[in-house]
């Protein structure tokens, strides 16, 4: 193992501990950036981990928001816009919801209505004819009477 | 500061927020609406000086705490974060030898710490991904020099041990 291995194992023995400090964990970031052919089986971790979090520093650099402009007023914009909207068809839904059940209502209140007119309607007449009837009756007892 | 010296401030900012955001929460979609809304919240905040790392490390401690928030809610739902977080979940026992490829071995190592417990990987993440020193961490973090060195250490060995009993 050459003695750059070994200083290396040295320095990672401190960073298990948290112990380094950023100067020293930038030499471990270089020393595996630079592929060593022979290395130390025991170190395969080291490598993957330093490669992984020298490659995450450079990950999403063209991540992009601008909050105030595109974020903040049109999103702002949008929505009340879609609030609003949603509320005007909302209330006119339930508006013509509302006035389709009155009108419903009314309608089988008159029909209701209606079918007890004719009812009374119905027993009017039948009245009537029974009271026609009646005379009938009359008018034969008269004769019989007579 | 007016309204362009905080986009340019921010620029930069913003890209750290994004991946410490992520780290936390896994998932991009998330991430992104966490930053949003933080970098939206700070800059209502009109009455903040315009000293960079300060301002940097108030970021960071608002959004760390906007993403933990948010992880703690969603856990109490008992929401899943996403389903690539199962699908990792799932499979840490591969195994790798000197004939996988780079980028096998880095996703591998990435399986494993977002594994770790959040506030490991969120520390793990501000010291060796984004290089903030122990001071800034703390301040980040709220926790004392012991706590962030302790919760570092486990970390880094976690990590160590997963990815080496891989190589067995």
């Amino acid at each position: 193992m050459s003695e750059d291995q070994k200083h290396i194992k040295q320095l990672l023995q401190k960073y298990l501990e948290a112990k380094t400090s950023l100067e020293e964990e930038s030499q471990l970031h270089r020393f595996f950036s630079q592929a060593e052919q022979r290395l130390d089986s025991r170190l395969y971790w080291a490598r993957d981990l330093f490669k992984y979090s020298s490659n995450e520093k450079q990950q999403h650099s063209d991540f992009e928001i601008s909050p105030i402009e595109k974020g903040r007023s049109s999103i702002g914009f949008y929505r009340m816009a879609a609030a609003i909207a949603a509320l005007v068809v909302t209330s006119l839904g339930v508006y013509r919801l509302e006035e389709n059940y009155q009108e419903r209502k009314m309608q089988e209140a008159y029909a209701e209505t209606r079918k007890a007119f004719m009812l009374i309607a119905d027993q009017l007449q039948m009245a009537q004819e029974q009271t026609v009837y009646l005379d009938y009756i009359d008018q034969s007892m008269n004769k019989l009477l007579k | 500061m007016d309204h362009k010296e905080f986009v340019v401030l921010f620029k930069d900012i913003e890209v750290r927020l994004y991946r410490v955001a992520r780290r936390i929460l896994i998932s991009h979609e998330e991430a992104q609406d966490s930053v949003q809304e933080v970098v939206i919240k700070i800059w209502e905040r009109k009455n903040i000086k315009a000293q960079a790392k300060n301002i940097e490390a108030y970021a960071m401690t608002m959004i760390k705490n906007h993403c933990l928030d948010r992880l703690k809610s969603k856990q109490a739902n008992f929401l899943r974060l996403e389903d690539d977080f199962d699908d990792q979940l799932d499979s840490t026992d591969d195994t790798l030898s000197a004939q996988n490829d780079v980028e096998e071995r880095l996703g591998a190592v990435e399986k494993v710490v977002n594994l770790l417990p959040e506030k490991q990987r969120t520390v793990w993440h501000l010291r060796d991904v984004e290089g903030y020193s122990f001071e800034e961490i703390e301040a980040i973090m709220d926790m004392n020099a012991t706590a962030v060195r302790v919760t570092l250490s486990r970390a880094r060995k976690e990590i160590r041990n997963q990815i080496a009993k891989q190589y067995e």
